[in-house]
C-alpha cells in the first residue's frame, strides 16, 4: 500500500511569504528522489532549489512555471516509494509552515445524518481504557462537519465562527476550497485585506439574514469565459481581450525582485523619519585617472568613521541602535527585474582596486542572479549611484535597519567664483537621506561634510 | 493527517504549543509519568522533560498557587485539575488572584494561565467525578470560560486559550473523550475564542448548548428533520464572554429558542443565556425560552446518572412544545 504525501512549500530561509516557481526538474509520473532538486523557486532575493523531503513518483504539481506559491501552500504530492530511500518520520526539517490548502473541502464529503450514530451499548473496552474511574465510551468512527450554505455560502461551523470574531462578511468573500467552500485561511485573508467588512452592505442584519438566502453569492474576481462581453459588471464599455493574445492593461502579481520592493519600500516607509541633505561635491582638483563610484565609497567610508552614527542599526521597537566598527555598503544595483542592494562587505579596509574588483563581482553576480542571499543582507549603510542616468538630487529611501543612504546624482561643469574671477569645476551632486529617528541633522550635517572634503582632494 | 479524539487533540494542542512556545509548562497530579489520568499528558514528559512536564504533590492548593505564580512573572502554566469536583481545593488561587491580577495591578500583571479539568457526567464514576461546574465560574469576572465539544475544536480552542493572555478555565466533556474521531491538522492554527459556532442551521427553532451536550442535541436535530422540523444547533464553546449576538440573530429567525446543558438548572448558565433573551429578544420569541438541564440536586451515582442527563427525547420534547405555540 502505498501513500501520497503533500509537501508544502516551506520557508526557503529568508522569512518571505512567497516564491515564484521558475523550473520544474521533474513532472507527474517521474520519480522524484529524497533530497534531489524538485524545483527551482525564485524568492525575493535569489534562485533556491528545493530538495525533494520524499521518494516517489510525481502524482501531481500545483503550479507552473511563473506561478506565485505561498510560503505553507502545497507545492507537490508525491507518492511514496518504499523501496527507495526516505526520510524517518522523527527527523525535524525545521520547516514550519501553516495549514495544508487543501485540507477544508474535506468537510462536506460526508453527510451529517446518521454520522453521530456511535456503538450503541456498553463502552468499548480498550487495552487502556483511558480513565483510573468509572467507564468511557470509546468509538472509532470518524465524523466530519458538514459545510452548511446559510445566506448561499459554503462554510464549515469553525469558518463561521471566524467570521464572526473578525467581522468578515463571508457573503463577499472569495472560496478557495473545492466545491466552492470558504476556508478558515479565505476568511483571514479576507479579514487582512479588509475587502469583506461586516456591515459594509447596506442591508439591515435582520433583512439580510432572510434575504441573503435567495441572493447568489458575488461573483469571483474572474469572470467565466463564456460571461465575456464587452461590458463591465457596472455596465461600462471595456476593453476585452482574446484568451490567446497576452494581456496588458490588466493587473499583473508582482514576483520576485519586484515583489519583495514593493514589501521593503511600503515597511521604510511606515517606520523612518527621513530627512533629506543635499549638497555638491567639488572634484576639480581630482587627478586624472580617479574612478567615481571608488572615490564615492572612500569618502562615504571616512565621514562613517568621522560620524559613526550613521552607519548604524536601529530598532525603532526596541528603540535600541547599533553602532558598527565596520562598513559595509549596500550598493543599489538596477536592473530589469528590479531592484537589488548587494552588500560591499569591509569596504573600509579595501584600497581602490579592492574597491572596484568587489564591485564589478557584485554587479556580475547581480546580472547572473548567482548572487547567494546572504550577500544581499547585512549592510551598515547604502549608496545609489543614479546619476548615471539622469537626475541631479533625489530623496532616497533609507531601509530599516540601516539609518543613512547616500545617492550621487549625475556630474555637472558648474561656474564657481574663485579667487575674484570665475572656474569653471566639475561637481557632483549628493543626496543624503538619514533617519532623524536615530540620528542628529548635526550628525548628518557632519557627515555630508566629511564626505564632501574628502571628494575635494586630487587623490 | 490525523484522525483522533477528543483527548487526543488535547495531547496534539498541548504537544504544538510546547513546541512553539518554551513558556509553556503543564503542571497537575500525574501529568508526568503517568500521563495523566485520562492520558491528555501521555508523551510530554519524554518530550519536553521533567522541568515543563511537572508532576506535583496531591494538593490542589499548590497546583493553584503555583500556577498563579508560574503565570504572573511571564510563563504559561497548564494546570490540570484531574477532575472538575476536584478543582474546588484551586478556587482561593483561581478567584482571589488570577481572575484578578490585571484588574488589581491595574494592567501591570497579567495571569495566562489556563486550567484544564475533564468536565461533567454520563462516565459511571464515583462522587466529585461527574460534576457540571461551569456557572461557578462564569460568575467570576476575569475568567474566560472555555467548552469544547468536538476534537477540532479541543484542538483549536486550547491553543487560543493557552495564547490568550488572561485565566482560561478549559473544561473537557470527559463524555466525549474517547466517543469518535474527527480529522485535525496538527498546524497550530487556533480558533476564535468568544464566539459561537453555529452547527446546524435551521429555521423553526434554535437549540443553544455546549461541550458533551452537543452530541444530543445534534441527534434531537435530526429527529425534529424526520418530523420536518428545522432545527439550528448552536455550541456556544466560550461561555464567557458570551457572544449573544449569535443566538440573538438565531433567535430572531426562528422565534424558538431550547437551552440545553447538564449542570442543575437553578443560576446555571442556561438562565443567563435565557435572561438576556429576556432583556433583549422579547420581541422576536414566539414562545417560551425552554430550559432542558440537570436536576437541583448532585448528579446521582451511575445507575440514575442518564436519568439525570439531558436526553434526546427530552431535547426533542422542549422543541416541540416551543412549536405548540404559535
Amino acid at each position: 500500500m502505498s501513500e501520497t504525501k503533500t509537501f508544502h512549500l516551506p520557508d526557503l530561509g529568508e522569512g518571505l511569504p512567497d516564491a515564484t516557481i521558475v523550473e520544474w526538474f521533474v513532472k507527474p509520473g517521474d520519480v522524484a528522489h529524497l533530497d534531489e532538486p524538485l524545483v527551482s523557486m525564485e524568492t525575493a532575493k535569489a534562485v533556491v532549489e528545493v530538495p525533494s523531503p520524499f521518494s516517489g513518483k510525481v502524482v501531481k504539481q500545483y503550479g507552473n512555471a511563473g506561478d506565485v506559491i505561498e510560503t505553507g501552500a502545497a507545492l507537490i504530492d508525491i507518492e511514496l516509494d518504499a523501496s527507495l530511500a526516505q526520510r524517518a518520520d522523527a527527523e525535524e526539517t525545521g520547516h514550519h509552515h501553516g495549514p495544508p490548502k487543501a485540507a477544508k473541502p474535506k468537510a462536506e464529503e460526508q453527510p451529517a445524518a446518521g454520522e453521530k450514530k456511535s456503538d450503541k451499548g456498553e463502552a468499548t473496552e480498550r487495552a487502556d481504557s483511558g480513565t483510573v474511574v468509572g467507564a468511557m465510551e470509546a468509538g472509532d468512527h470518524v465524523h466530519t462537519e458538514r459545510a452548511s450554505t446559510a445566506g448561499g455560502v459554503k462554510a464549515v461551523p469553525a469558518v463561521r465562527a471566524l467570521a464572526k470574531k473578525l467581522g468578515v462578511d463571508l457573503g463577499r468573500v472569495s472560496a478557495s476550497g473545492a466545491d466552492g467552500v470558504i476556508t478558515l485561511k479565505d476568511v483571514k485573508s479576507a479579514a487582512e485585506a479588509g475587502t469583506a467588512k461586516q456591515g459594509a452592505r447596506s442591508a439591515a442584519p435582520g433583512a439580510a439574514a432572510g434575504a441573503a438566502t435567495t441572493t447568489p453569492p458575488p461573483a469571483a474576481p474572474q469572470r467565466a469565459e463564456s460571461q465575456r462581453t464587452a461590458l463591465s459588471a457596472s455596465g461600462q464599455p471595456m476593453r476585452t481581450t482574446p484568451p490567446t493574445q497576452s494581456v496588458s492593461g490588466q493587473p499583473e502579481q508582482l514576483k520576485g525582485v519586484r515583489r519583495n520592493m514593493a514589501r521593503v519600500m511600503a515597511d521604510a516607509h511606515a517606520k523612518v523619519v527621513p530627512t533629506t541633505l543635499c549638497d555638491d561635491a567639488d572634484i576639480h582638483a581630482w587627478a586624472p585617472g580617479n574612478d567615481i563610484t571608488v572615490r564615492l565609497i572612500r569618502s562615504l567610508v571616512r565621514a562613517c568613521q568621522a560620524v559613526p552614527a550613521l552607519n548604524a542599526w536601529f530598532d525603532g521597537d526596541k528603540l535600541t541602535r547599533t553602532l558598527h566598527p565596520h562598513v559595509d555598503i549596500g550598493i543599489a544595483v538596477d536592473t530589469d527585474d528590479g531592484l537589488f542592494v548587494p552588500a560591499l562587505r569591509n569596504a573600509d579596509v579595501l584600497d581602490a582596486n579592492g574597491i572596484r574588483q568587489a564591485i564589478n563581482r557584485l554587479r556580475d553576480q547581480v546580472v547572473s542572479r548567482s548572487i547567494p542571499a546572504e550577500e544581499l543582507k547585512g549592510y551598515t549603510i547604502s549608496l545609489s549611484n543614479f546619476g548615471v542616468f539622469a537626475g541631479r538630487y533625489a530623496t532616497p529611501v533609507v531601509v530599516p535597519p540601516t539609518v543613512a543612504i547616500v545617492a550621487a546624482g549625475k556630474g555637472r561643469h558648474q561656474m564657481m567664483p574663485v579667487m575674484g574671477g570665475f572656474e569653471s569645476h566639475k561637481i557632483i551632486p549628493l543626496s543624503l537621506t538619514f533617519d532623524h529617528r536615530a540620528a542628529t541633522g548635526g550628525e548628518a550635517a557632519r557627515f555630508l561634510k566629511e564626505m564632501l572634503d574628502d571628494l575635494a582632494k586630487p587623490n | 493527517m490525523a484522525q483522533i479524539t477528543l483527548i487526543e487533540a488535547v495531547t496534539q494542542a498541548l504537544a504544538w504549543e510546547m513546541k512553539n512556545d518554551p513558556s509553556v509548562v503543564v503542571l497537575g497530579e500525574d501529568v508526568g509519568i503517568n500521563g495523566g489520568v485520562f492520558r491528555a499528558t501521555l508523551g510530554l514528559l519524554d518530550k519536553f522533560g521533567p522541568d515543563r512536564v511537572i508532576d506535583t504533590p496531591l494538593d490542589e492548593t499548590t497546583i493553584g498557587g503555583i500556577t498563579v505564580g508560574l503565570a504572573a512573572q511571564g510563563m504559561k502554566p497548564v494546570a490540570e485539575a484531574q477532575f472538575e469536583g476536584f478543582i474546588y481545593g484551586m478556587l482561593e488561587q483561581i478567584i482571589c488572584h488570577a481572575a484578578r491580577m490585571r484588574n488589581r495591578t491595574r494592567g501591570r500583571m497579567t495571569v495566562p494561565a489556563v486550567w484544564r479539568a475533564p468536565w461533567g457526567g454520563g462516565i459511571r464514576a464515583p462522587e466529585h467525578h461527574s460534576e457540571a461546574n461551569e456557572a461557578i465560574f462564569t460568575n467570576v469576572p476575569g475568567l474566560r470560560v472555555v467548552l469544547p465539544s468536538s476534537p477540532g475544536r479541543a484542538y483549536g480552542l486550547l491553543l487560543a486559550s493557552i495564547r490568550d493572555p488572561d485565566p482560561v478555565i478549559f473544561f473537557e466533556p470527559k463524555r466525549i473523550y474517547r466517543q469518535y474521531k474527527e480529522e485535525v491538522p496538527d498546524d497550530g492554527e487556533a480558533l476564535p475564542l468568544d464566539v459561537c459556532f453555529v452547527l446546524r442551521d435551521g429555521e423553526d427553532v434554535t437549540l443553544v448548548t455546549w461541550g458533551a451536550q452537543v452530541k444530543e442535541t445534534l441527534e434531537a436535530a435530526d429527529k425534529l428533520a424526520a418530523e420536518g422540523i428545522s432545527a439550528e444547533v448552536i455550541d456556544v464553546a466560550t461561555l464567557k464572554p458570551l457572544d449573544f449576538d449569535t443566538i440573538h440573530d438565531s433567535v430572531r429567525k426562528t422565534g424558538r429558542c431550547v437551552i440545553v446543558h447538564e449542570a442543575p438548572r437553578t443560576a446555571g448558565f442556561g438562565a443567563e443565556i435565557s435572561a438576556r433573551l429576556a432583556e433583549h429578544a422579547l420581541y422576536d420569541l414566539v414562545a417560551p425560552v425552554e430550559r432542558v438541564t440537570g436536576y437541583d440536586t448532585h448528579i446521582p451515582l451511575f445507575r440514575l446518572e442518564m436519568k439525570y442527563l439531558p436526553s434526546v427525547g427530552k431535547i426533542v420534547a422542549a422543541a416541540k412544545r416551543t412549536l405548540a405555540v404559535s
